[in-house]
């Protein structure tokens, strides 16, 4: 019984439901007023030439982002260009830019040198040849008094 | 002479009648996307008055369903090309089609921004719901006004999917299968659609009676 009374009145609320929905939507009357307001067309027309002026439009500035792009790719290419020159001068050995050094200087060699890390030298990575900086340097030292002399 | 010339204009504005009448939507079509604006007129003129009855089942004010029509006959003009008719599928399949989505959207777009609030029923329209439960008589008139304001408070508080399926359904009758091809849902889709709808509803109006 109790149940009885709850489907019937599921089925009340139903119909209700649809007599509100019925009851939202506006009079033939009212939509006869819409449908042949004298305006109507005439507003549809401005609308569709708006949208087609809009449309217009976002394709013209598509084909003036394609003529910029024309001229901004090259110049780009060439500023890439540039830079890669500048990082390939910036990364070669200061020996290979300046490949005469002024040997006649007295302080060339031990200014070299002494900027020389005091690490194994670069000839060989291999133990059995490697020569280190300290004996570079007692080398040149003992060389040096005789060039002097020649110098002189 | 004046006679003959006039019955003669007569009968070539009657046959300029007869033929814009013979011609298929399908034909309208293929001339209005190629640019010729007569005949998306023809189109209007022809579907105008059904399109506005749709767009009026969803939206209640007579400014707003106006501005719907503007929108849906110009996202027609848009989207004429890429009509194709096809066996069982006709320029009105499609025409419904179109403004049902469209109507749909709009629903989508004022249930973000909702104009009326559920606190705003007054009691007289709480009234009128019991009343209406009691008494199965067909209102008044003078209470279409009233009515048709409650429902528009008590609707607006429902999503777009079970306004749109509980329309459809409820005031334009249509079956599910035809609400499944207008809307290009499944038809389990729509019908659990419906069913929640409908709890919803009830819900809803069980709040105030």
């Amino acid at each position: 019984m109790f149940w009885k009374k709850y489907k019937v009145s599921d089925e009340k609320l139903d119909e209700l439901g649809k007599q509100l929905f019925k009851a939202s939507t506006l009079t033939e009357e009212e939509l006869g007023k819409i449908a042949d307001s004298p305006f109507l067309y005439s507003k549809i027309k401005a609308n569709i030439k708006a949208k087609t002026q809009t449309s217009t439009e976002n394709l013209n500035n598509g084909f003036a982002i394609l003529f910029l792009a024309r001229y901004a790719v090259p110049a780009l290419f060439c500023v890439a260009l540039f830079s890669l020159t500048a990082f390939w001068i910036a990364d070669l050995p200061a020996s290979s830019i300046n490949d005469t050094p002024n040997t006649t200087s007295d302080d060339f060699l031990v200014t070299e040198f002494i900027s020389a890390p005091v690490t194994v030298c670069n000839i060989s990575t291999k133990s059995e040849c490697a020569v280190s900086s300290n004996d570079v340097l007692s080398i040149v030292f003992q060389e040096q008094p005789s060039e002097k002399i020649e110098n002189e | 002479m004046k006679k003959a010339a006039s019955e003669a204009i007569v009968t070539t504005v009657d046959n300029s009648k007869l033929n814009a009448a013979q011609i298929t939507d399908e034909s309208l079509v293929v001339s209005a996307s190629n640019g010729d604006e007569e005949a998306f007129k023809h189109l209007f003129e022809r579907h105008r008055f059904w399109v506005s009855r749709t767009v009026g089942k969803f939206f209640h004010r007579p400014e707003r369903v106006e501005e719907i029509v503007q929108e849906v006959f110009t996202k027609l003009y848009c989207t004429l090309s890429y009509f194709s008719p096809q066996p069982g599928k006709t320029f009105n399949n499609w025409l419904a089609s179109v403004a049902i989505n469209f109507c749909y959207d709009e629903l989508r777009k004022s249930r973000r921004r909702p104009e009326h609030s559920i606190s705003e029923v007054t009691e007289n329209e709480q009234a009128w719901l019991k009343e209406k439960l009691t008494d199965n008589k067909t209102s008044s008139t003078e209470h279409q006004v009233i009515v048709r304001d409650l429902a528009n408070k008590l609707l607006s508080q429902l999503s777009a999917e079970d306004r749109l399926v509980l329309t459809l359904l409820d005031v334009e009758e249509l079956s599910v299968s035809e609400i499944a091809e207008l809307t290009g849902w499944s038809v389990s889709k729509v019908k659990v659609r419906a069913h929640r709808a409908r709890i919803e509803l009830r819900g809803l109006l069980n709040k105030f009676l």
